[in-house]
């Protein structure tokens, strides 16, 4: 028999604000267990929470480019349960009116594009994280992470496939990282997914029993995760074990490559949400959702568009660019510099591109000075180097973030321009290859290609190729 | 003598003036404290001491403080930077706060001396054990800070027959109070006089920052002069929180001697306040006490076997019988069975009552209730019991109304309420009421 | 209202605490006692009213996203009944 599976994806992201969702304590990451927390964030009774506004923002701001319908009245709840990470044991999260509802965002996979549908978004904070110890076998407890501000992005059950799961976290990530709201690195644990999966016979419309997947942290492993639930599931249908299946919490392993059954203590919980009495309500107006728009940067979709049809890039450039925010900050400060549109996108995604390839890099982790590789593009430009010389200090400027003009003077790479002196340099070549001037007088124009190298290999590879050119023609003809 | 100064303020413009020396004013206070210091959960001389010699620093640096070198006493579920702050619970022996609470920062900042920290029952829930009445009528301190959730302080200051002023819900930030029951829980002034009330809800009263739920007014500024009459005032007494035969027959008559309007109010939807209180109130305190875990601060279980087995036995031996009931009873209210039947009803209950006191005040301008049923039962052990004693309060809690218990009878007082955020009038209407009661008696 | 054994065991199970002994059956009689005052309020008409959250007509209550660290951190641990390496200490939590 054929199976479809079929899954919903809640979405974690951990926003990029410099505070917690409701203390001041800063979201920097990494350094001392327990350094940046207070009474709030570590549950002291009689600490109240006050509301980060930028959270509201990122929360707006998320609605926007998912197409989510905003709720201009929304609140937060306590949900109660007891564990060490969670200092007050509740967590301040939205239950009954969520910021955002009703959402889709459109993915592109082999199988074409596809919507799809968000169920809500909702504003909550994080739990704070337990470390083992190996020695006394104790939990160790550190808040740091607890209040963290995160998002969660819930999808209705529209997803097919591990193919059309990766697509749609790709595309949420590069939005969200686009319009600044998350970094979304999944290894660090900013962006974190939990899937709830069910398989069903092919053609029914019922679902199947649903087992919610947690703890994977890259797009390989959920790969994995889903395609061994999937074939989990197949397994105990196909042998007419269906009714071992649970709706429950699994864990993936990753160095297992396989899920295993949280303890059912975790399953069958009452969360006893209700309404936080210390939080007011956010009534957010539709001056304040505008204000957030016009705030937003220009989309991916957008950018392609205008790329292609404003600034005359082939498709395929554009695509590539879009795929990151960061090659598309560094085309369009080269182009807004006056660096040509096309000039600009052949840096990026050859040399620039290459010189990451090299260094094990994706386009979103290049580090490089925008300003600096404009600076670099234009003295090829503006010929004070030419382009192989450009190349070279390019790989300085990505390595060593040396600034292009100061190199260039330091190790006197600037091309040798003046007239005069290409002339001068011409002459002695021509004097000292009488030979191969007759083989091209006498109609041997590649002779030409040898006098012109003599000539470079004279100036040091510093001199303007126009110019020598130009030169030699005129010589030669005379 | 103005309505406006009492013993506090008197004392504390003694010191001011340099007529009395600071220590030497509070040295009555300070002996009698240490010869019977049964009413503090916390009295550490050098401390007061050294806050004596800090206020005198600044009067002679001729810094004008309102409170100047009154002595306070605090409730112990108020945290005071690095002080135990058990709230009447072994749940939370050991606790130091790594800070203090807003309403004990403007008390300092106004010169007042906290004297130490009063006995409450176990987290202030019913205010069978609070001591902050006492502490006033003794002497010990001049004027005291607790909190009341539901006349938990109302109830026993009259029966201690001191002043107690529970303003606006908001309007005295909660920030630094171990909560009961955070939409309720509101910092109310003790004191023998209401002026001295007045003088130090001034000083505590307005917006804190840290406090999401606190006002956005600015400190409350009561009028300095006296008004004389309540001449074209209307009271309403509340037919079901009114006592006939506990010595309040004379209420009326002051009233209307001071120029009042009177009349009778039946209003029976206030009589569902009681299960509506008990519901939301259980269910606050169940989330609220749910850090009580026994992993971050206050008391551990010393035997264990796994971690949910110590979260129940350090909850179980460190909160006291009652405190563990009602935490039961709030979990249930929440759970998802019972939310829509009782939690969600109990907050459409609290909204009929809100509905009733404001068509009431279309009709009256000030309420007046009694304080302490008659048939109050001081030794009762059942949580039920506790809130029949409290019964006349639960619909101003739930409501936010400001409320202001004056001593009247034999330990019997009574309550006058404004609208939310009209202390100022309501303050005015009492002082008018307890200088004609001073006058004539 | 009875209250069954199996009730005041969820209830307790909620809450993370137990009542023992001779404490269980005061407790029984006291809970008894006041979820059959309570049951009460389910047949009170209280019309098409609308659950009432917040007394306060406060809304968008917020603060700017500017860091202040608590400048007492050591403190905070210092109440811990246990600590470790500057971590509260919790039974393990790992299965």
């Amino acid at each position: 028999m054929e199976y479809e599976v079929v899954m919903g994806l809640e979405v974690h992201v951990e926003l990029a604000t410099k505070t917690k969702i409701f203390c001041s304590c800063s979201t920097e990451f990494g350094g001392e267990a327990n350094s940046h927390i207070c009474p709030g964030c570590s549950g002291m009774p009689g600490a109240l929470p006050v509301m980060n506004k930028q959270v509201v923002e990122y929360g707006i701001a998320a609605a926007l480019v998912t197409n989510s319908h905003i709720n201009q009245y929304c609140t937060f709840d306590k949900k109660s349960y007891f564990y060490p990470d969670l200092a007050c044991s509740y967590q301040i999260t939205q239950l009954y009116h969520p910021i955002c509802v009703n959402g889709s965002v459109e993915i592109e996979t082999s199988e074409g594009k596809k919507s799809i549908g968000l169920k809500q978004i909702h504003m909550e904070e994080d739990a704070g994280k337990l470390k083992h110890d190996p020695f006394t076998d104790n939990s160790l407890v550190d808040y740091n992470r607890s209040s963290m501000p995160l998002l969660e992005i819930v999808s209705k059950p529209d997803f097919r496939s591990a193919e059309e799961v990766v697509a749609y976290l790709e595309k949420l990530r590069s939005m969200l990282k686009f319009i600044g709201v998350s970094d979304c690195k999944m290894q660090e644990g900013s962006m974190r997914a939990d899937i709830n999966l069910s398989v069903r016979p092919m053609g029914s419309t019922e679902l199947g029993v649903r087992a919610e997947m947690k703890n994977m942290n890259s797009l390989k492993s959920i790969t994995r995760a889903i395609e061994y639930e999937t074939a989990r599931h197949i397994d105990l249908i196909e042998s007419g074990n269906a009714h071992k299946l649970k709706q429950e919490t699994r864990r993936w392993d990753d160095t297992a490559g396989k899920t295993f059954a949280m303890r059912s203590k975790e399953n069958a919980q009452d969360y006893r949400y209700f309404p936080n009495p210390d939080l007011p309500p956010i009534v957010i107006s539709d001056e304040w959702i505008e204000r957030v728009r016009q705030s937003l940067p220009e989309l991916p979709e957008a950018k392609l568009q205008r790329y292609m049809a404003e600034l005359g890039l082939s498709e395929a450039d554009s695509r590539l660019l879009t795929s990151s925010k960061v090659l598309c900050d560094l085309l369009d400060d080269a182009v807004a510099n006056g660096v040509p549109a096309k000039t600009a996108a052949n840096w990026i995604t050859g040399d620039v591109m290459n010189l990451a390839r090299n260094d094990g890099k994706i386009a979103d982790d290049i580090i490089i000075s925008s300003h600096k590789l404009t600076q670099l593009i234009l003295l090829v430009e503006k010929n004070v180097i030419n382009r192989n010389t450009g190349k070279k200090v390019l790989a300085e400027v990505y390595a060593n973030d040396v600034d292009p003009e100061q190199y260039v003077k330091d190790h006197g790479l600037a091309m040798v321009s003046d007239k005069g002196a290409i002339e001068e340099m011409v002459k002695q070549v021509l004097a000292a290859n009488q030979k191969v001037v007759d083989d091209y007088k006498s109609g041997k124009k590649q002779a030409m290609g040898y006098l012109f190298g003599q000539v470079m290999k004279q100036a040091k590879g510093k001199a303007d190729t126009k110019l020598i050119n130009e030169i030699l023609n005129a010589l030669l003809n005379a | 003598m103005s309505n406006k100064i009492g013993a506090a303020l008197s004392l504390s413009a003694s010191i001011q003036g340099g007529q009395v020396g600071l220590l030497d004013a509070l040295t009555p206070m300070i002996e009698s404290i240490e010869q019977d210091p049964s009413l503090f959960a916390l009295f550490d001389r050098q401390s007061v001491l050294d806050q004596i010699q800090a206020v005198q620093k600044r009067l002679d640096a001729g810094e004008n403080l309102p409170l100047a070198g009154i002595p306070v006493g605090v409730g112990e579920n108020i945290c005071t930077l690095n002080e135990e702050t058990a709230s009447g619970s072994r749940m939370l022996t050991g606790f130091k706060p790594p800070f203090e609470a807003t309403a004990i920062t403007k008390l300092k900042e106004a010169g007042a001396i906290v004297m130490g920290k009063l006995r409450v029952d176990e987290f202030a829930c019913d205010g069978l054990g609070c001591t902050a009445p006492q502490a006033v009528a003794k002497g010990q301190v001049l004027l005291a800070f607790c909190t009341d959730t539901a006349g938990s302080l109302r109830v026993p200051a009259a029966l201690a027959g001191v002043c107690c002023i529970r303003p606006s819900y908001g309007s005295v930030s909660r920030s630094g109070t171990v909560a009961y029951v955070s939409s309720m829980d509101q910092i109310c002034v003790l004191g023998n006089h209401l002026g001295d009330c007045a003088a130090a809800l001034e000083a505590i009263s307005g917006n804190d920052p840290t406090d999401s739920t606190s006002c956005t007014l600015p400190a409350f500024s009561f009028p300095k002069e006296d008004s004389s009459s309540l001449e074209g005032i209307k009271v309403g007494i509340i037919r079901e929180f009114w006592e006939e035969a506990a010595g309040l027959d004379d209420v009326t008559d002051f009233l209307q001697a001071a120029g009042a309007q009177v009349e009778t109010l039946s209003l029976p939807a206030l009589k569902e306040a009681l299960a509506a209180f008990i519901v939301i109130g259980t269910a606050e305190a169940s989330a609220n006490m749910a850090r009580f875990d026994g992993i971050k601060y206050g008391y551990q279980t010393p035997h264990y076997e796994n971690l949910f087995d110590l979260y129940i036995k350090s909850r179980s031996e460190g909160f006291g019988r009652k405190t563990k009931e009602r935490l039961a009873l709030g979990s249930l209210m929440l759970s998802s069975d019972y939310y829509h039947s009782y939690y969600e009803k109990a907050m459409c209950v609290r909204r009929m009552v809100l509905d009733t006191f404001v068509e009431a005040f279309q009709k009256v301008d000030f309420l007046v209730t009694a304080v302490i049923p008659s048939s109050a039962d001081w030794q009762t052990q059942t949580i039920l019991g506790a809130e029949q004693n409290n019964r006349f309060h639960h619909a101003s809690s739930l409501a936010g109304l400001p409320s202001i218990v004056l001593p009247w009878g034999d330990g019997q007082g009574v309550q006058i309420m404004g609208k939310v955020f009209d202390d100022v009038s309501l303050m005015d209407a009492c002082t008018v009421l307890d200088g004609q009661k001073r006058r004539d008696s | 209202m009875q209250l069954t054994n199996d009730l005041l065991t969820t209830m307790e199970d909620l809450a993370l605490v137990h009542f023992e002994g001779a404490e269980r059956d005061t407790a029984v009689a006291d809970l008894e006692e006041v979820l059959s005052c309570l049951e009460g309020i389910q047949s009170v008409d209280t019309g098409d009213r609308q659950p009432l959250i917040h007394i306060l007509q406060r809304e968008n209550v917020f603060r700017d996203d500017v860091v202040h660290e608590f400048p007492r951190q050591d403190e905070i641990l210092q109440n811990a009944p246990d600590e470790y390496e500057h971590y509260f200490v919790a039974p393990p939590t790992f299965d």
